[in-house]
């Protein structure tokens, strides 16, 4: 009986396997990387020839004078991160869903998803100027409501909002492509049917689209807990300066500060473990409750 | 229970891939420690003699950036590597990298951890040092002293250190790639002279004078347009050591951030933690409240800083020599009334400030362990010299062609005597004085010929160079600094010590922000007796000591 | 009451369409910036006086960048790189997503599954030891080492799975009864029946491909296997000015002409630009498209 089963899965099992071993080649077999960890690495001692030393790089990390602070830089950083770059996207979606069919729709979608593709080396020279206090833009705005110029890349108070707004600007164009797709799928008969109803837009939205990505709101969030110790460090590196080291230095920055100089790729590896550790359980906390909560499962 | 027993299933596959991985790694060593054991003994030894028959040699190379190639050849083709094919070397490249030097330093990481080197390879001073600790490095001190000809040796007797920092328990590693640091990095005082005539402003000869320049070109409308946009001097968010930083600034008040200097007693001491730098703060921090520095160029990088140089809005800049080929050259590009002059930059007691100049060497030329031919690093600093400088030098084909390409740039190891710079000025101006080039080198008959250029026709692309390297140029001045010993050069020459390793981001860290913040007035003046305590206490002292002691062991 | 309400939605109309408007302005004004430098003239550029418009017009960086071999090349071998590196993602994405969209009870071991291929987007194992594993696997130097190490986008496949799900199971079943077995069924139902959400990732299989410039730097041994990422990021981070020669930050100074870098950057984000448009036809028809072949 089980055999039987298990051959009528048979195909399923053969459609994973091609994945299944490149996946293990390319990123389970690298994994053993992760020793490093614990080891003082020297590139030309090697994976195996490098000195044992325990938690020392851990302890190295967790006992720098700035960690605590770039620690919760970090977190600070990308939780807001995470929560603009769910909220701002989907509101998105849902209003260019509300557009209809029209050329207005095409070209919107179109536009916002172009700065997903410059670099925060070239964002970087740009924001400068257009976010300087004494002839950027920005300010110039805000002066029309006499709101005084802000230092918006300089001031420790604004710095972190800058960041994360300047972030959710470059992505959201992009992000808002996955809700778009699962807006296709919510079936249009219950729109029909909900008219008849006499619900208005209002209604509809919370009451079908809503609930129809409802999945792949929840999936996303998921995933993007996975970023909770990434602050993102192209764009920090490219924007940071010593006036915002306060509230803008975040682990990735610090670490490569401390790589430039002497290459320590047992402490960056141990930083990456401890990330993949919170991410994991973060991930699997937030699985098991969906899992719990609702019966479903997330992936 | 089920998934324990999976996961320790993962686990003992991987660390049995793990040892055939390092199995590979392992082999390769072994081979070529076998293959030094024949070492050949050469009968005639010929520093610019030819291999027959020819040698394969592998390599990493490094390209940067800014090379270019005339039409027609590559980076695999061109008139060096056919002088290299002649002389009998066959170098087989295994990979190259065209771009930043973090990128190939990277890349040459990840070479080096998979146990797979090259025969020959630039490396920096960590993995220079991490090298030899592992054995995997030829000592070429016989070969250094059997094969470098007059000319590379001479260069290293101006540079003693460079070459000592090549070299473990006595024996000589590497050839260090040295650098004229006196027109890379030695700052000079840039003024706008066309703002000093129009203010009605003294040549600033004093201190004194150059705090009054920077005040009136903030104050007095410089640029002429009634707004009050300009500011005194430029300065980057990269306060020390960046592209502008204040280095020039604190060499004026005897200060030397970031470099270790040797006190009356011959110690290593760190330049940023001593008083005179208190000093030089607090001026800037006034400054800053006097509006004489950009308000926002804590946020600003060296190409920002740039915008402004380029736009008309600074008239002063503590800057190396060839600043005056980038940006000031496009300032006046953009406003031909613009000039710029070079000046010594005067001290706060009188006199010349004493500059300061980095360690003249960062980068080494290294020969794999067992290479039957260790030597070969040796000829081509040899060929690099003589194909040069040399008698049979031909500097059109190997060092700047015809089109103003540099073809030197295709060697695989280059070199440069530290004051090459400057000799070049001093025979450029004599040859102008007498309006005879016909005893300068091609280097400087190119220079020659630019500035004739720029003197006669008004060509604005040879403005930098002029003023660098000409009569009135920066390079002058730099050989006033240099005669007159007021050059204070980087003291400590070796690998970063095991808690700089540790600690020095920190450190670094810590100062650029405590100096932008005093400077912006964020925290008070005295805070920085604060940071020096901190300095110590968090691995300042234990590096202080490592430093000494390096510094005891060079001599 | 009506009238109410249609005034209400003329407002939210208006409303809608100026704040979609202007978002897609706002974040159209850095790519104008870069056409407009790259059309000025150098000493404009760098005097960084070149806002939205170009000054002292000129095509010569154009005319330049498509002389370069080299940023053709490049351009060349990312085009190479997407076209394979999507195909061989796809084909893998749709193989993978389809199985774990079933229930624990169809696929034995789902959850340890999914599970399996999760665990890689959170732990990896660094750079040293993935360099090496791809030396030893013989792809150094090749294209393929743009395409398999990452031809499995865990991101992807989770995404699409959650799509599968949302199928309506009728579908299948009546496929089931009619014959089909797991491979017809997905070809002839669940991918006709997908086009938005694999036109989504497709998408992003090409958008990841295009952008990813580490990996050619680290896996590539020459300049001319470099895919144009690649090659732009050796142009546009500058090196660090600290350890340089005279000699060579007077070159780079010149190189570091802005109107050519802006030139390149733009020149290389259109093809990509181009992409979405042609794909956003699949968003909208997808469904109505699939309801009627299925």
């Amino acid at each position: 009986m089980l055999k039987k089963g298990f051959k009528r899965q048979l195909p399923l099992h053969l459609m994973l396997l091609p994945g299944i071993v490149l996946v293990f080649i390319y990123c389970y077999i690298p994994m053993v990387g992760g020793i490093m960890a614990f080891q003082k690495f020297i590139p030309s001692k090697g994976l195996f020839h490098s000195k044992w030393v325990g938690l020392k790089n851990f302890e190295y990390l967790f006992s720098m004078p700035d960690f605590y602070q770039v620690l919760w830089n970090t977190v600070f950083i990308a939780i807001l991160k995470i929560i603009f770059g769910l909220i701002v996207p989907i509101t998105i979606a849902i209003l260019l869903n509300e557009v209809g069919k029209s050329v207005v729709k095409r070209w919107v979608q179109t536009l916002i998803y172009l700065p997903h593709f410059l670099s925060w080396v070239i964002l970087g020279g740009v924001l400068i100027d257009i976010l300087s206090p004494s002839y950027g833009l920005l300010n110039q705005f805000l002066g029309i409501f006499s709101i005084k110029p802000i230092f918006f890349l300089g001031d420790n108070q604004w710095f972190p909002f800058t960041i994360v707004l300047s972030d959710v600007w470059k992505e959201f164009g992009f992000s808002t492509i996955v809700y778009l797709a699962a807006l296709t799928a919510v079936n249009p008969s219950l729109y029909e049917a909900a008219v008849i109803d006499g619900a208005n837009r209002w209604k509809q939205t919370w009451n079908i689209t809503i609930p129809g990505i409802l999945p792949i709101i929840v999936l996303m969030t998921t995933l993007s807990l996975g970023n909770v110790l990434n602050a993102g460090f192209d764009q920090v590196f490219n924007l940071y300066s010593p006036l915002v080291y306060e509230s803008g230095d975040i682990l990735d920055t610090l670490i490569y500060r401390i790589g430039l100089i002497d290459g320590q790729y047992g402490v960056a590896t141990a930083l990456g473990l401890f990330k993949s550790l919170i991410s994991f359980a973060l991930v699997s906390i937030s699985y098991w409750l969906a899992y719990k909560i609702a019966d479903y499962r997330i992936f | 229970m089920k998934g324990k027993q999976s996961l320790s299933f993962i686990l003992s596959t991987l660390l049995l891939t793990s040892v055939i991985l390092s199995g590979c790694g392992e082999n390769k060593n072994v081979k070529s420690e076998g293959a030094s054991e024949a070492k050949q003994q050469e009968t005639t030894i010929n520093p610019l003699g030819k291999y027959d028959p020819p040698i394969d040699v592998t390599a990493a190379k490094f390209i940067t950036q800014d090379v270019k190639y005339p039409d027609g050849q590559s980076e695999e083709n061109n008139a060096w590597e056919s002088l290299y094919k002649e002389m009998g070397i066959n170098l087989k490249y295994d990979w190259i990298v065209k771009g930043t030097d973090a990128q190939y330093f990277q890349k040459l990481n990840v070479t080096i951890a998979s146990g797979d080197i090259p025969d020959l390879m630039m490396v920096n001073s960590t993995q220079l040092k991490q090298l030899v600790e592992a054995d995997m490095l030829e000592d070429i001190t016989d070969a250094y002293n059997q094969y470098a000809t007059p000319e590379v040796k001479s260069i290293f007797e101006k540079d003693k250190m460079a070459l000592q920092s090549a070299a473990f328990d006595n024996k000589l590693y590497a050839i260090p790639k040295t650098e004229p640091m006196i027109g890379g990095q030695t700052p000079v005082l840039w003024v706008r002279t066309d703002w000093l005539k129009k203010l009605n402003l003294p040549e600033p000869k004093t201190w004194e004078d150059v705090l009054n320049t920077m005040k009136a070109f903030t104050t007095q409308d410089p640029d002429g347009n009634s707004k009050q946009d300009t500011f005194g001097v430029a300065l980057s968010k990269e306060v020390v050591n960046g592209y502008p930083s204040v280095n020039g600034f604190f060499n004026a008040y005897g200060a030397y951030p970031r470099i270790w200097t040797k006190d009356s007693s011959g110690k290593l001491i760190y330049g940023s933690i001593q008083p005179e730098v208190k000093t030089a703060l607090a001026q800037l921090a006034d400054m800053y409240k006097a509006g004489e520095l950009d308000k926002e160029f804590g946020v600003k990088d060296g190409s920002k800083v740039a915008e402004s140089l380029v736009n008309d809005r600074v008239g002063l800049l503590f800057g190396p020599s060839w600043a005056v080929q980038w940006p000031l050259q496009d300032n006046k590009k953009k406003n031909n009334e613009a000039e710029w002059r070079a000046l010594a930059i005067p001290s706060i007691d009188g006199g010349d400030a004493a500059v300061q100049m980095p360690f003249g060497a960062s980068f080494y030329f290294v020969v794999k362990k067992g290479v039957t031919h260790p030597e070969i690093v040796i000829k081509m600093a040899n060929l690099f010299t003589e194909k040069l400088y040399g008698q049979s030098a031909d500097y059109l084909k190997y060092g700047v062609d015809a089109e103003g390409i540099t073809t030197a740039k295709y060697s695989f190891v280059d070199l440069a005597a530290p004051d090459k710079d400057l000799k070049r000025s001093q025979n450029v101006a004599e040859a102008l004085k007498n309006t005879d080039p016909s005893k300068l080198n091609p280097e400087e008959k190119s220079t020659y010929d630019k500035i004739i250029t720029f003197q006669q026709e008004g060509d604005l692309n040879f403005y930098g160079e002029t003023y660098q390297s000409g009569p009135d140029g920066a390079m002058m001045v730099l050989q006033k600094l240099w005669d007159g010993k007021k050059i204070v050069s980087e003291g400590y020459g070796g690998a970063p010590t095991e808690t700089m390793g540790e600690k020095k981001a920190t450190l670094d860290k810590m100062e650029t922000e405590i100096f932008t913040k005093i400077i912006y007035g964020a925290a008070s003046i005295d805070s920085f007796d604060k940071f020096v305590e901190d300095w110590k206490k968090l691995g300042g002292e234990q590096i202080t000591k490592e430093v000494n002691e390096w510094n005891a062991s060079q001599k | 009451m009506v009238e109410g309400k249609s005034l209400g939605l003329k407002l939210f109309r208006i409303f809608n369409y100026t704040l979609l408007i202007s978002l897609a302005v706002v974040c159209l004004v850095p790519l104008i910036h870069i056409l407009a430098v790259s059309l000025s003239s150098n000493v404009a550029a760098s005097a960084g006086i070149v806002k939205l418009w170009p000054k002292d017009l000129t095509f010569k960086s154009y005319a330049f960048v498509l002389s370069k071999g080299e940023f053709l090349l490049s351009l060349w071998i990312s085009v190479k790189r997407v076209l394979i590196g999507t195909v061989v993602s796809m084909l893998l994405t749709i193989l993978i997503a389809y199985p774990l969209s079933k229930s624990g009870r169809e696929l034995k071991f789902r959850t340890g599954y999914a599970w399996y291929f999760v665990f890689t987007i959170l732990f990896s194992g660094g750079l040293i030891p993935w360099y090496m594993t791809i030396r030893t696997t013989g792809l150094l130097d090749s294209i393929w080492a743009l395409v398999l190490p990452n031809a499995v986008p865990v991101f992807n496949v989770i995404l699409l799975l959650n799509f599968f799900r949302g199928l309506p199971k009728e579908l299948e079943e009546a496929a089931f009864v009619d014959g089909s077995g797991y491979w017809k069924t997905l070809w002839r139902i669940y991918v006709p029946l997908s086009m938005p959400s694999i036109a989504t990732i497709g998408l992003f299989t090409i958008v990841s491909h295009w952008n990813s410039w580490f990996d050619g730097l680290i896996l590539m041994n020459s300049q001319n296997n470099y895919p144009l990422s690649s090659y732009l990021q050796t142009i546009i981070v500058q090196s660090s000015l600290t350890n340089m020669s005279a000699e060579q930050l007077k070159n780079l100074a010149s190189v570091s002409d802005r109107t050519v870098k802006s030139a390149q950057i733009f020149v290389g984000a259109l093809p990509i630009l181009a992409c979405y448009p042609f794909l956003q036809k699949y968003f909208v028809k997808g469904m109505v498209l699939g309801g009627v072949k299925g």
